[in-house]
């Protein structure tokens, strides 16, 4: 196990290199002037020259992004060309705010989609067709759509949520709870449908096996045969389409987030990406790739875990 | 059974939910300021959405247009300007130009101190105008014209001008004017904690950068009247469906929008604004021929401005918010002339006579960036290619377009500015050094009409800049198409004054309603 957790670390650390060091050389490749963009358009010659000089833009590209890897390492971001804000701060108040929406929209996309996909899987007849029908229409929707419209009804039109804004839970549950309601139904009714459809999948190929029967022929309650062995069988293929849905999920928040004005890391990112706030789109990609690289971790994790054929010796 | 139990299961999980859902809405339904859960906000509050972060709160640094209901919540300027666009006392209680315009002696109000302790005086605007000259922002442009302030005396300051600048007196109601505390000045503290003399103060513990701004008022300010608000909130939020749905919620109370929201705010009941700010069209910036020699003569020129259906596109892509105009000038200008917008009607056939006569009966290819955000792209490419004239469109980086227009690779190209005092306008984009002028053209006509307005004042200066207005309309530097009206919405519970040469109201402007 030890092996393993090295060699995956020192993977993903050759990965975060990869990916920061082609995204490094794409955005400052890509020919901006990014001290104009800085100064704006009554810029002169001259400050434009300042500016770019004292930001080291001048520099080579290669010795520019090892300065930028160099601070990384050591937590030091950059500041904000535009607000003069450090990167990591915005990252560390913005971060809680997408992965409490994406986390509870993870938990409860698989909780009611696991159900869905038993009940449809095991029931059959009326309720696996509605599922299915269900299944078919709610990912056919686009999140921020369902979003507006519950927007529309709920807040707009009834008042019981607000319409935009987060309060974090450490200021007010409740309060929290009521923020989040709205976005995050936005975000779990495709997942909910993704999710039912892949365990009602896995079951249903589970419950054909030789071994099903067997322990059905042993006289083992129904409920103990679908949910101890079953299940777990048909979890591997499942866990791996959660993990997919959260990294989806990620960048499907950043459209949530501006519908509904969530400070979160997806506005953050679409925000420097207009005005070309380099420091922070580069922040918000080492957090991001880290991120991914956590949950594929524990994804590998978890599918060992879960079935003792897949662990590593 | 297991059947039985998973009916069991899947009805307990509906039963959680519903529980859940009332729960939710007992805690959600209370809050319209949602990131305090402070109630809805009320006489004694204002709340306001801004499409833009704050950006740096260092006086040096500061941006007009959104971001100035940031900084004149904390900031105060020198002088004032009212919604006639006259300019008033501020800090300043009284403003004086010698006989050829190049000192402006400014008397200081007395008894202002800033919220560090500092004190206002002639030393505080010297330090203040000189740190604005040197540092890098935009606005540092607007006190290029000060070659020296001298401190005649504690409360007495004059601003000794290298040559005559007409715009100053505008320029020191806007960012231009802003003075901050002189020991906070350039230092780290002051980009997130602004020093200022003005009529709110940040309330840094219950703020949060990118999200939301906290102001309370300021005791000391000394024009309470003129602010009715005792708290301030600006909220954070680019996305223009997330400003409607907080505004039409209750949460927000005044949000800047565009045409296309009109309808759904009127629906709603909820007050709109409009008023002509923004000029757009194309530049044809290449005078000279540099790069398009077609574009040297004045026919060719003339012939794209009948080429374009300029009403149409307002019309079209504009929903009809704004009005026609072919002149880089704001209607409250002095110079202002109506009847040029006349000048230039849609007429495919005069345009091509027109480049027959200039030798360009077969026409020519041009190319232009495209700016992807412009709908009327392919409005111009057609009604240009039906007189002949060939558009092909570069694609540019979206947050380059600025610095590629201005490079001076392309001889024609799509802009749209904001207009403001005559001068100030002129001066951007005109004399052989604008920002706007890419390409330094200039004639010895227009270089001496530019001399007689510098130095000139009241009727005199007028005559001058209209003499301008007419010159670059006539010859056809620009072919404008019109003045775009600015939307804002705002709740019928408060009453909004705009700013004649802002995008968005400043604070002094929001009132409760009456009744």
């Amino acid at each position: 196990m030890l092996v393993f957790l090295t060699r995956r670390t020192l993977a993903a650390v050759l990965l975060l290199i990869a990916i920061t060091g082609l995204a490094f050389a794409l955005i400052y490749s890509s020919g901006g002037n990014i001290a104009r963009n800085i100064l704006g358009e009554l810029a002169t010659q001259e400050q434009i020259e300042a500016l770019t000089a004292k930001l080291g833009l001048d520099r080579p590209l290669l010795v520019q992004y090892l300065d930028w890897l160099g601070s990384a390492v050591t937590g030091d971001l950059g500041v904000s060309y535009f607000t003069a804000t450090p990167v990591l701060s915005s990252l560390a108040t913005r971060l809680p705010v997408t992965l409490s929406l994406v986390i509870v929209s993870i938990v409860l996309s698989t909780l009611i989609g696991v159900l869905l996909g038993v009940a449809a899987a095991v029931q059959r007849g009326w309720l696996d067709r509605f599922i299915q029908i269900f299944s078919v229409v709610a990912e056919s929707l686009p999140n921020f759509w369902v979003g507006l419209a519950l927007v529309s009804v709920f807040a707009i039109g009834l008042g019981m949520f607000p319409a935009t804004g987060y309060i974090p839970i450490n200021q007010s549950v409740s309060g929290w709870v009521s923020t989040i309601t709205l976005p995050v139904a936005a975000l779990v009714i495709g997942s909910i449908a993704s999710a039912a459809q892949q365990i009602r999948s896995a079951v249903l190929d589970v419950l054909k096996k030789d071994y099903v029967r067997t322990l059905r022929a042993r006289g083992l309650p129904e409920q103990v045969i679908i949910f101890r062995n079953v299940l777990r069988n048909a979890a591997p293929p499942a866990v791996t389409v959660v993990s997919l849905q959260f990294i989806g999920m990620l960048s499907g928040a950043v459209l949530i987030e501006r519908v509904f004005a969530l400070p979160g890391l997806g506005s953050l990112a679409v925000n420097a990406a207009i005005l070309g706030d380099i420091p922070v789109i580069m922040g918000v990609l080492v957090v991001t790739a880290i991120i991914v690289v956590i949950i594929n971790l524990i994804v590998d994790l978890a599918i060992t875990w879960i079935n003792p054929k897949a662990r590593v010796q | 059974m297991g059947k039985q139990r998973i009916r069991r299961m899947l009805a307990a999980a509906a039963a959680g939910a519903a529980v859940a859902l009332v729960l939710s809405a007992c805690a959600g339904g209370e809050s319209t300021s949602p990131t305090e859960g402070s109630g809805e906000p009320t006489a004694e509050k204002l709340t306001l959405a801004v499409s833009l972060d704050s950006g740096s709160w260092e006086p040096a640094l500061l941006q007009n247009g959104h971001q100035a209901q940031y900084w004149n919540a904390v900031y105060d300027t020198l002088l004032h300007m009212e919604p006639d666009a006259s300019i008033v006392p501020g800090m300043a209680e009284s403003f004086e130009y010698n006989d050829d315009m190049t000192v402006l002696t400014l008397g200081l109000r007395e008894g202002i101190t800033f919220t560090d302790g500092e004190r206002f005086n002639a030393d505080a605007v010297k330090a203040n105008v000189e740190n604005l000259k040197n540092g890098t922002g935009q606005n540092s442009v607007m006190v290029r014209s000060v070659a020296e302030v001298v401190v005649v005396d504690d409360l007495t300051a004059e601003l000794h001008l290298s040559a005559p600048d007409p715009a100053l007196l505008t320029y020191l109601t806007l960012a231009g004017g802003v003075v901050g505390s002189p020991a906070a000045l350039g230092t780290d503290a002051i980009t997130t904690n602004p020093v200022g003399s003005g009529p709110y103060i940040l309330d840094v513990e219950n703020s949060e950068p990118g999200v939301r701004f906290e102001f309370t008022r300021n005791p000391d300010y000394w024009d309470p009247e003129s602010y009715a608000y005792d708290a301030l909130e600006l909220v954070v939020m680019p996305e223009l469906t997330a400003r409607m749905n907080a505004l039409r919620s209750g949460q927000v109370q005044g949000i800047t929008a565009d045409g296309t929201t009109v309808a759904e705010a009127e629906s709603a009941s909820l007050d709109v604004y409009e008023w002509p700010l923004n000029r757009r069209g194309l530049y044809l910036a290449d005078r000279d021929g540099t790069v398009v020699p077609a574009l040297a003569d004045v026919r060719v020129r003339q012939a794209i401005n009948y080429a374009i259906d300029a009403q149409g596109i307002l019309d079209g892509i504009q929903l009809g918010y704004g009005q026609r105009s072919n002149q880089v000038f704001n209607p409250t200008s002095v110079n202002y002339v109506p009847e040029l917008n006349d000048l230039f009607p849609y007429d495919p056939e005069k345009a091509r006579e027109l480049l027959a006569e200039a030798g360009y009966a077969d026409g020519f290819d041009v190319l232009l960036p495209e700016n992807p955000s412009e709908k009327s792209n392919p409005i111009v490419q057609q009604q240009l290619g039906e007189v002949g004239i060939r558009v092909t469109y570069e694609k540019v980086d979206p947050t380059n377009y600025v610095a590629e227009v201005q490079s001076g690779r392309f001889g024609i190209f799509w802009m749209s500015n904001s207009t403001a005092e005559a001068w100030w306008d002129m001066s951007k984009q005109i004399p052989a050094d604008a920002p706007w002028n890419p390409f330094s053209t200039s004639t010895p006509e227009l270089d001496a009409l530019i001399d007689t307005a510098r130095g000139a004042s009241g009727d005199e200066y007028a005559e001058a800049m209209t003499a301008i207005n007419e010159y670059v309309v006539e010859n056809a530097w620009f072919d404008i198409w019109y003045l775009e009206n600015v939307i804002y919405l705002a709740s019928p519970d408060v009453e909004v004054t705009v700013h004649p040469m802002n995008v968005v109201p400043y604070i002094n402007g929001y009132r409760p309603a009456a009744g």
